[in-house]
């Protein structure tokens, strides 16, 4: 394994499990210092990854975490932490959806723009968003996360276009199926295995896979890739069959 | 201690004499890959530790030749690389160039990824990767002929990854913005270019190096999952208007 990585700082929202943890290890590997995020205090990281508790559907949280994040100058942020709720259109709360927004959306927006200003001053930096194959793609019952994850590629694209002169690359990953924890809560096994078979590569993706595809964007063999929503979905965005 | 990542593996890049083609090849051979790369003259300067092989896209003739050497071959990875442009505008597009070009990029990428999937088939492993250009997405004048070409390249991808996802074949495509090749040093002057890389949100022309990057995580095994995309790498240009 490269140690591409060293010296580098890397936060990592959502590290304590699933595509964040994956993406935390693997930053890790590479030799970056990673710092990673969950809802609990002392929450469960990957050994030697420095933990930070904040809750991304708390302003004030959000708030002082900011705070850490301009202080903290990383290099590399992982905007992963997300949360999905499918109901359909006109079951939706207001407030429910307010809330997702809030995490999926809000809170990514607050720590983009607290890393920024390093970022900036080490003339580098690389922001990873996760958003969602719902999006591009769609699905009953989906609108608001669809509508969140969509904005946050909305968003990506145009900070792209913001700080690129600065050697800030940001870029979205958008996962397809894939096997963790969150999937597991929407659908049930049997479900899963029909999912896994609509899909070209016939099976889900392993956390892991997606984690290498945010690692490179976010690493220095990066160097041209910016304002992009890169899909790594086995084929399934671009396969639709009678 | 150089990632060795391809050891075992066999690569073959079309266009492999410079540029893009030439940057890939230098990447795969640093990963420990077997590489044969190919050119238009019957003898060609390819990286040191390079397989050459002369191949003429647009030659159905060399196309058939060069695809029994990869039936034969067996390789595991396939880049779609070589090929020329061609700018005109609509009243001006000849159509024994549309042929050409189509020829070059379509019919004979097509081609070797036919030849190709028996191998990959047999590996259970394969990765190809086209490589289009931001023209087959995104408009401009005098690029119908060569932005359809690159076009039906991706549509081509997508549908190919498809058919042989199952089998661990995965197929992408990569579209490079503005590159500073020797092309564009042919075709623009540097006050042009300067142009080009100011319209560009990270204020500077792509390099070889910046698409072969990209190329050669697609092609190797830290790509488990991404298939059926064509990847912008162009600097933000395309999406800021």
């Amino acid at each position: 394994m490269t140690k591409s990585l060293s010296g580098k700082l890397a936060i990592v929202t959502g590290a304590s499990r699933g595509i964040g943890r994956a993406i935390a290890e693997q930053l890790q590997a590479r030799g970056a210092e990673v710092i990673g995020t969950s809802t609990k205090p002392g929450g469960e990281l990957p050994k030697g990854c420095r933990h930070e508790a904040v809750r991304l559907d708390d302003p004030a949280s959000v708030a002082a975490f900011c705070k850490t994040v301009e202080k903290l100058a990383p290099h590399i942020l992982i905007n992963n932490a997300g949360v999905a709720n499918p109901q359909t259109f006109e079951t939706i709360a207001d407030d429910e959806f307010r809330r997702v927004h809030e995490i999926n959306l809000v809170a990514p927006m607050a720590i983009c723009r607290a890393a920024l200003p390093g970022m900036k001053r080490h003339g580098w930096g690389r922001i990873v968003n996760i958003s969602s194959i719902w999006g591009p793609l769609s699905r009953v019952a989906r609108s608001t996360y669809a509508s969140s994850k969509a904005a946050l590629d909305g968003m990506s694209g145009c900070l792209a276009a913001e700080v690129a002169s600065h050697g800030v690359l940001v870029n979205c990953v958008a996962p397809g199926f894939t096997e963790t924890e969150m999937i597991k809560t929407i659908f049930p096994p049997d479900k899963l295995d029909a999912l896994a078979k609509s899909v070209p590569m016939k099976r889900l993706a392993q956390p892991a896979e997606i984690a290498k595809a945010v690692v490179w964007l976010a690493s220095a063999e990066n160097g041209y890739v910016t304002g992009q929503n890169i899909l790594v979905d086995g084929g399934l965005s671009r396969l639709k069959e009678v | 201690m150089m990632d060795q990542s391809l050891a075992g593996k066999l690569a073959v890049v079309t266009g492999g004499t410079r540029s893009i083609g030439r940057a890939v090849v230098e990447r795969f051979l640093a990963r420990g890959a077997s590489v044969i790369g190919t050119g238009t003259k019957p003898d060609g300067d390819v990286p040191k530790g390079c397989r050459y092989a002369q191949l003429q896209l647009e030659n159905p003739q060399s196309v058939e030749s060069f695809c029994r050497v990869i039936a034969g071959e067996r390789p595991h990875i396939l880049v779609n690389n070589g090929g020329t442009s061609s700018f005109a505008t609509i009243e001006d597009v000849d159509l024994a160039d549309v042929e050409r070009i189509h020829e070059m990029h379509v019919v004979a990428p097509l081609r070797l990824c036919q030849a190709a999937i028996p191998g990959m088939k047999r590996h259970g492993w394969g990765r190809i990767v086209n490589i289009t250009a931001i023209s087959g997405i995104w408009g401009r004048p005098t690029r119908t002929n060569y932005g359809s070409a690159k076009a039906a390249l991706d549509g081509l991808t997508a549908n190919l990854a498809a058919e042989v996802g199952a089998h661990g074949i995965l197929a992408n495509c990569v579209a490079p913005g503005f590159i500073d090749t020797d092309v564009l040093k042919k075709n623009y002057t540097e006050a042009q270019r300067k142009a080009m890389a100011d319209s560009v949100p990270v204020k500077r022309l792509g390099t070889a190096a910046d698409i072969a990057d990209m190329v050669v995580f697609l092609a190797g095994p830290e790509n488990g999952y991404a298939t059926a995309q064509n990847i912008v790498v162009d600097g933000g240009f395309g999406r800021v208007r």
